[in-house]
């Protein structure tokens, strides 16, 4: 046997072996989840959204269709998961996939949130970017549901950098990295999002952000699931009580 | 059975075991390479070296010591790897609300980390690794700027790998500074008023007006050590695309196993991420006309770069 044969067969037999304790840990850890979930339901911790004032909430939702190409059960399965995250607590809750196919879809979740919006008292409204947040009234817990595309991500970056520079609306002359973030922060143009997420629940095969707006993701919690179907209500609170009691070390 | 399972288990116990030494690492190393794709960028956010010297009883200033010896081995075997870039979050601006005796432990740890780096038995030096500094290194003392600018000279010539050490940094003040450049740029008539994801991208810190190379601007890969499942302000915007490991470990206790794992995890995710930045590109394509730079930003950027490294080889008071 040529040297070269034993190489590829040494090297191939330790690859295996590592893909093989890879896949043992990977089960160890989905065996880990499940476990921590259950005593999490056993303990029946409900995560109470009102504690944070304004709850906000992400969902990245790529790939809508299924295999058998219909995106009707991933609309209803998403529209479902926002009526949860309402009546968790959420005020804000933000839809974005890289595609800007969610915003041609707009119609087909609001429509499907009506019908899945079980408790009288939580009103969900789905809008386009950018409509202003509904009010509280007496004990309406009141939601709304924003769709954004990729514009509103790095391309809003882009837009403020237009707006600040030669004739832009909002040209000053020379700025400092200060005078940016200050104007970021006030968001003249209302582009950007308006809180930071509290939580973002990525919908995907891979664990990607998909250009998800960069600005204002510095300290979100990010729960990845591989698809929309994997989803439960429980799984969801254990994920909003991880988010809201991560401890936050001093920019870490 | 029962003896061929306990035979079995027990090999891959001493396997285990024995790959924390350096030939078994090589081995492990060399068949990821040869059975597939291996990420070229990685990033790293180094967490967690308090919370270890904490389970250890250890003081603090050990787990910073010891996450300091963890990157540099990490150098060591990172071409190896197959790695050509590595970005790793080192301090962050934010950092510097920490009582003021750790953050000069970790002022003082980085300007030995550094020392020993410019010596020519460092691993950077015999891996040709060409070390860069991102963040507002005003805001460190003088010693530390003018060590980091003199290394960044030194090893400005190298082409073995790409070290990119994120210091006093934060991705906000990185992309604000970016878009304050170019509105700067385009009011003094250095840069065409044509202004879109490109442009704005070759004046962050991995952009080339600063010195970067194109592999800098996008990690295949971002890893989080110690559990915690947030990006924490590092490369909001470069990560667009980027796979997300987050892992269990805490950072002095990484090694290449735990790579191995990541890398894994990497290829199994490779196809959708590529399926997703080809839709994003779709998308953007279709919304805007152009994304590509006219020649005649690129030769004012190429200028941009210039007068940087002129500046940088002034801080390193003429070294180089």
């Amino acid at each position: 046997m040529s040297l070269y044969r034993l190489r590829g067969l040494v090297l191939g037999a330790v690859f295996l072996f590592v893909w093989t304790v890879d896949w043992l840990l990977r089960c160890l850890d989905g065996l880990k989840q499940w476990l921590d979930q259950l005593i999490f339901d056993y303990k029946r911790s409900t995560v109470n959204g009102c504690l944070v004032e304004s709850l906000h909430v992400a969902i990245i939702c790529e790939d809508l269709e299924p295999k058998n190409g219909s995106s009707e059960l991933g609309v209803e399965t998403l529209a479902r998961v926002c009526c949860w995250c309402s009546e968790e607590g959420a005020k804000l809750i933000t839809l974005y996939d890289g595609s800007g196919g969610l915003a041609e879809l707009s119609g087909a979740i609001s429509d499907s949130v009506k019908r899945q919006t079980a408790s009288e008292h939580v009103k969900i409204e789905v809008c386009n970017w950018k409509a202003k947040l509904p009010k509280d009234s007496s004990n309406m817990i009141t939601t709304s549901v924003r769709i954004i595309t990729p514009d509103f991500g790095r391309g809003a970056l882009v837009n403020y950098t237009r707006a600040l520079a030669g004739n832009g609306s909002l040209s000053k002359g020379k700025i400092s990295f200060q005078d940016v973030v200050k104007t970021l922060d006030e968001d003249p143009l209302q582009i950007l999002l308006e809180t930071e997420p509290d939580l973002l629940l990525l919908f995907a095969e891979s664990r990607t952000l998909g250009a998800f707006p960069p600005w204002q993701i510095r300290l979100t919690q990010i729960k990845h699931f591989r698809s929309l179907a994997e989803m439960t209500r429980s799984k969801l609170r254990y994920a909003l009580m991880k988010a809201l009691t991560s401890e936050k070390r001093f920019g870490r | 059975m029962l003896v061929e399972w306990t035979f079995g288990l027990l090999v891959v116990v001493v396997l285990v075991v024995l790959s924390r030494g350096r030939p078994v690492r090589k081995l492990v190393l060399a068949a990821l390479r040869y059975s597939g794709d291996c990420p070229k960028h990685v990033a790293v956010i180094m967490d967690g070296n308090r919370r270890w010297a904490r389970r250890k009883s250890m003081a603090f200033r050990d787990g910073h010591r010891r996450g300091g010896n963890t990157m540099v081995e990490f150098l060591t075997w990172c071409r190896d790897a197959d790695i050509s870039t590595i970005t790793v979050y080192a301090f962050s601006i934010e950092n510097f609300k920490r009582p003021k005796g750790e953050v000069d432990y970790i002022m003082d740890l980085a300007i030995q980390n550094v020392e020993d780096m410019l010596q020519p038995w460092s691993a950077v030096h015999k891996e040709r690794i060409r070390v860069r500094f991102w963040g507002e290194m005003d805001m460190v003392p003088k010693t530390l700027r003018v060590l980091a600018a003199k290394l960044t000279c030194v090893t400005s010539k190298y082409e073995g790998a790409s070290l990119n050490i994120c210091f006093a940094y934060t991705s906000r003040v990185e992309i604000a500074q970016a878009i304050a450049a170019v509105t700067n740029a385009i009011s003094d008539g250095i840069v065409p008023d044509e202004v879109n994801e490109e442009l704005l991208a070759e004046f962050l810190e991995s952009g080339t007006c600063r010195g970067g190379l194109k592999s800098d601007g996008w990690p295949d890969v971002l890893i989080r050590t110690s559990g915690e499942t947030r990006l924490s302000d590092f490369l909001l915007w470069q990560s667009a695309f980027s796979h997300l490991a987050f892992l269990r470990v805490m950072w002095p206790d990484f090694n290449a196993f735990h790579y191995s794992r990541v890398v894994l995890s990497y290829r199994r995710a490779k196809a959708d991420m590529d399926k997703r930045a080809a839709r994003y590109q779709e998308y953007m394509r279709r919304k805007h006309t152009s994304q590509a730079l006219p020649h005649e930003t690129k030769e004012a950027l190429y200028n941009i770069r210039h007068m940087y490294a002129n500046n940088l080889a002034t801080t390193a008071a003429g070294s180089c």
